[in-house]
């Protein structure tokens, strides 16, 4: 049911027009919360709906009365407002629009045609300005409204206006399908729904006869999704972003473009618009003031805006993650091994989150790379097994070293540590599991046949300890076991490069044959033998 | 009204306490290559171990027909009023399949229930079905009463090795052992009516003190049973352990039959019990 207004015919004049934007400035201010929530690009500093706010205040402040006539020469004022007033990034791509209105409107009265021409000459002027133009992000919205405007032929300025709103809206919903980033943190994208808003607010102005005093959902978000990917925050975390630098120059025959690309080569970001003698910086840098001086040169600065972009996203980032589940969770196992036998077992034995170190013969490690692999690691927690003697304190440092909670369990020897693999749970807690590692560690007892110096004159160790010996590989294990005697225990033999496991079973089982031994290709290249007693 | 209570031989009731309770055994098929024999009717435990052992052959089982169960059925309606036949888990065997199928010919009231186990859990349940018929005879609260039981079975068994089970194809969700480079010794259990792997061990020696503390940390049981394969020795101490938790102050000892035994195979060592009922006293 259509409202007494429109039966009175409208005059498309300044005034109308600055009432219109009213609207819209109303409208966004209302929902900045919202915008600034779900701000997330280009950077997640939360702050899309103030700056919306402020550039479209920016924008109607500078009318001192409503006695616009002229809706040409308001549409230029609103540009020129908009452009010095311009926060942030969104400020700059909003700013824009104005453009686009201060270039399609010359006459005293405005048209809904002018309208749509604005959104075309917001897109072209906000691609050229931009660094990335992205799609899903407010310059879709430029483009989806001057396409669906070429489908509006002669409709009046409120039907125009509201079906262009709610094309905006349509498009907001898409943009997460559109935006990688979007889609990762669950959003819509925070620009193009402030503009979908502040169109909306000015239906309300021309067809409602009210001010802009509304209240928009954001499309398709629900609050309460909280899978917000642990790898979108480290990614966010590892960027170093430095200040939001915004300004304005004025002057006298300014070159936006050479500004552009002076200032693209030190800041992210950038976007420089304007013409000869306004022009707005907006980038992202970690040394304003070399722009600054640079540009100073040019002309007078002024509307200075700078802020430190870290702090800006950590905060926000803490912010979101008390809300979220992250992906993080999870024990992850680092263990050195050599021998292929060995490695294949250690990755049998746990099949998800374990990196089996390769490492050589001396099983020496360098710890930058071992570091290295403590960061690449998905989880917080981390089991590691160093499996030998040598180094021990040297990993037992690491912890300091790394922000990640490792654990430094001492398994001295490979055998210990595919022991201690194999009571790994991965239902139970890193702790419950560091705990029964160490358990194991005190249960097994190991040994090692080896070539000892002199020909035909294998060494059995146990315990790091000498204890006997071999004229074979074979007959020192059999010795040793023998002098070990091992009751009621299991015993492991690992056999190295050159052993033949079928007639080891044979001896093993003819000599002991009421000892529970177990026989595994260990491929390590050592020693012949390695041996678990537990 | 009289109910009757019948089960398969898969249960391992002893005849002494079949013919106590008056629960009536269909038996399984255990072949040996071409010869046939009935669970329990031909072939004594004793005659099926010695052959397992030192024979080349592995056996294999087979269900009874529906055939068979209908002529069961049919037999008993003469005599009772009503049927409640208890069966291995649907997913071991198609034992209940066959049953259900004869059921749906019977004219009198019946009921057939799937335990979801096998062997002395299956044995616990049908024995206290057996004694519940007694005192009621109400079809659905007896089938109410079966669930129940169920639910609050838990069972635990170590093999001495995984070869028959995995010959026999019944690995069931233990399936990813299959192939392993170690020797495992899993603690096997049976969840929804598949055996499952409760925990790898790696020694025969660590496995029967797993059993040991399982049994103590999942007591108290309103009743109990052991069981094992070729040697009650270990299940011996499992009895004396778990007198101590049992309600009813009798552990039953339950031997593998012939078709069991085809799956566990030689030394197998366990024990079932039913929780008390949290709605109870």
């Amino acid at each position: 049911m259509k409202k007494n207004k429109s039966n009175k015919k409208l005059e498309l004049n300044g005034n109308l027009l600055l009432k219109i934007i009213q609207g819209g400035t109303k409208a966004v201010e209302n929902n900045k919360d919202k915008i600034n929530k779900i701000n997330v690009f280009p950077v997640p500093d939360g702050d899309t709906g103030t700056n919306m706010t402020l550039t479209l205040k920016s924008v109607i402040d500078s009318f001192q009365n409503n006695n616009q006539i002229h809706a040409g020469e308001s549409s230029k004022k609103m540009y020129e407002s908009a452009l010095i007033g311009a926060r942030g990034n969104s400020g700059l791509i909003l700013s824009q629009f104005f453009k686009g209105l201060s270039q399609a409107i010359n006459n005293k009265n405005f048209s809904a045609q002018n309208f749509i021409e604005a959104f075309e000459i917001a897109k072209s002027s906000s691609i050229e300005a931009i660094p990335n133009p992205t799609s899903g992000t407010m310059i879709t919205i430029y483009s989806d409204c001057a396409n669906k405007g070429k489908e509006l032929l002669n409709k009046n300025i409120i039907d125009t206006l509201e079906i262009l709103a709610f094309q905006a809206i349509e498009t907001v919903k898409k943009t997460p399908s559109m935006l990688d980033i979007l889609q990762e943190a669950n959003v819509v994208d925070s620009g193009a729904f402030g503009l979908a808003v502040m169109l909306l607010g000015g239906v309300d102005v021309i067809k409602n006869n009210g001010d802009g005093n509304i209240n928009v959902d954001i499309p398709n978000f629900n609050p309460k999704k909280t899978d917000i990917n642990e790898k979108f925050f480290s990614d966010i975390n590892e960027e170093i972003w430095g200040y939001c630098t915004v300004f304005a120059l004025t002057g006298e025959n300014l070159d936006p473009e050479n500004l552009k690309i002076y200032i693209s080569n030190i800041g992210k970001s950038t976007i420089v618009t304007g013409n000869e003698n306004i022009v707005k910086v907006h980038t992202h840098t970690t040394d304003p003031g070399k722009i600054i001086s640079y540009c100073s040169s040019f002309g007078v600065l002024s509307n200075f805006d700078i802020k430190s972009m870290d702090e800006q996203t950590k905060e926000w980032i803490a912010k979101q993650k008390k809300n979220i589940k992250l992906k993080s969770s999870g024990t992850s196992i680092i263990s050195d091994a050599h021998g292929k036998g060995i490695i294949k077992l250690m990755k049998e034995i746990i099949s998800k989150n374990i990196y089996v170190n390769k490492v050589d013969n001396s099983m020496t490690i360098i710890q930058n790379d071992l570091l290295e692999r403590i960061e690449a690691t998905e989880t917080n927690d981390i089991i590691y097994l160093p499996n030998n003697n040598k180094n021990y304190s040297l990993f037992k440092e690491i912890t300091d070293l790394t922000s990640k909670n490792l654990f430094v369990i001492p398994s001295l020897s490979l055998q210990s540590g595919i022991s201690c693999l194999f009571v790994f749970d991965e239902k139970s807690s890193t702790k419950e599991n560091v705990a029964r590692m160490n358990d194991v560690l005190d249960d097994i007892k190991t040994g090692s046949i080896e070539k000892g110096l002199r020909k035909s004159n294998f060494i059995a160790k146990f315990e790091n300890k000498e204890i006997t010996t071999g004229n074979t590989p074979e007959e020192a294990l059999i010795n040793l076991i023998r002098n070990v005697s091992p009751e009621n225990s299991l015993v492991t033999v690992y056999t190295g490069i050159e052993s033949n496991k079928e007639e080891l079973e044979k001896a093993l089982k003819d000599n002991f044959s009421d000892l529970e031994i177990e026989i595994i290709e260990g491929g390590q290249p050592s020693y012949n033998y390695l041996i678990g007693i537990e | 009204m009289k109910v009757a209570v019948v089960t398969d031989s898969t249960s391992d009731i002893p005849k002494e306490i079949a013919k106590k309770y008056d629960i009536t055994i269909v038996p399984l098929n255990v072949h040996f290559d071409l010869d046939t024999y009935q669970d329990g009717v031909n072939i004594t435990s004793e005659e099926f171990y010695k052959r397992l052992v030192s024979g080349k052959i592995f056996p294999t089982t087979s269900a009874p027909s529906a055939g068979i169960f209908l002529e069961t059925y049919k037999k008993l309606s003469e005599n009772y009023d009503a049927i409640i036949s208890i069966h291995v888990s649907s997913k071991t065997s198609a034992t209940y399949n066959s049953a259900l199928q004869a059921s749906k010919e019977i004219k009198i009231p019946i009921e057939v229930i799937d335990s979801k186990v096998v062997s002395a859990a299956l044995a616990l349940i049908v024995i206290k079905i057996a004694s519940y018929v007694k005192s009621s005879t109400n079809l659905k609260n007896i089938k109410t009463h079966a669930e129940s039981l169920i639910e609050r079975t838990t069972i635990f068994f170590s093999l001495e090795t995984l070869n028959f089970l995995i010959k026999g194809g019944r690995m069931g969700k233990a399936k990813g052992l299959i192939g392993s480079i170690l020797k495992i010794k899993p603690i096997l259990t049976f969840d929804d009516g598949e055996v499952n792997v409760y925990e790898r061990i790696r020694s025969r020696r660590k496995a029967i003190e797993k059993i040991h503390e399982l049994a103590s940390s999942f007591a108290p049981y309103e009743d109990t049973a052991v069981i094992y394969s070729t040697d009650d020795t270990e299940s011996k101490k499992l009895e004396n352990l778990l007198q101590n938790f049992t309600k009813s102050k009798t552990v039953l000892s339950l031997q593998l039959g012939p078709v069991v035994g085809t799956y566990g195979g030689p030394n197998v060592i366990g024990f079932t019990g039913i929780k008390p009922d949290e709605g109870d006293e």
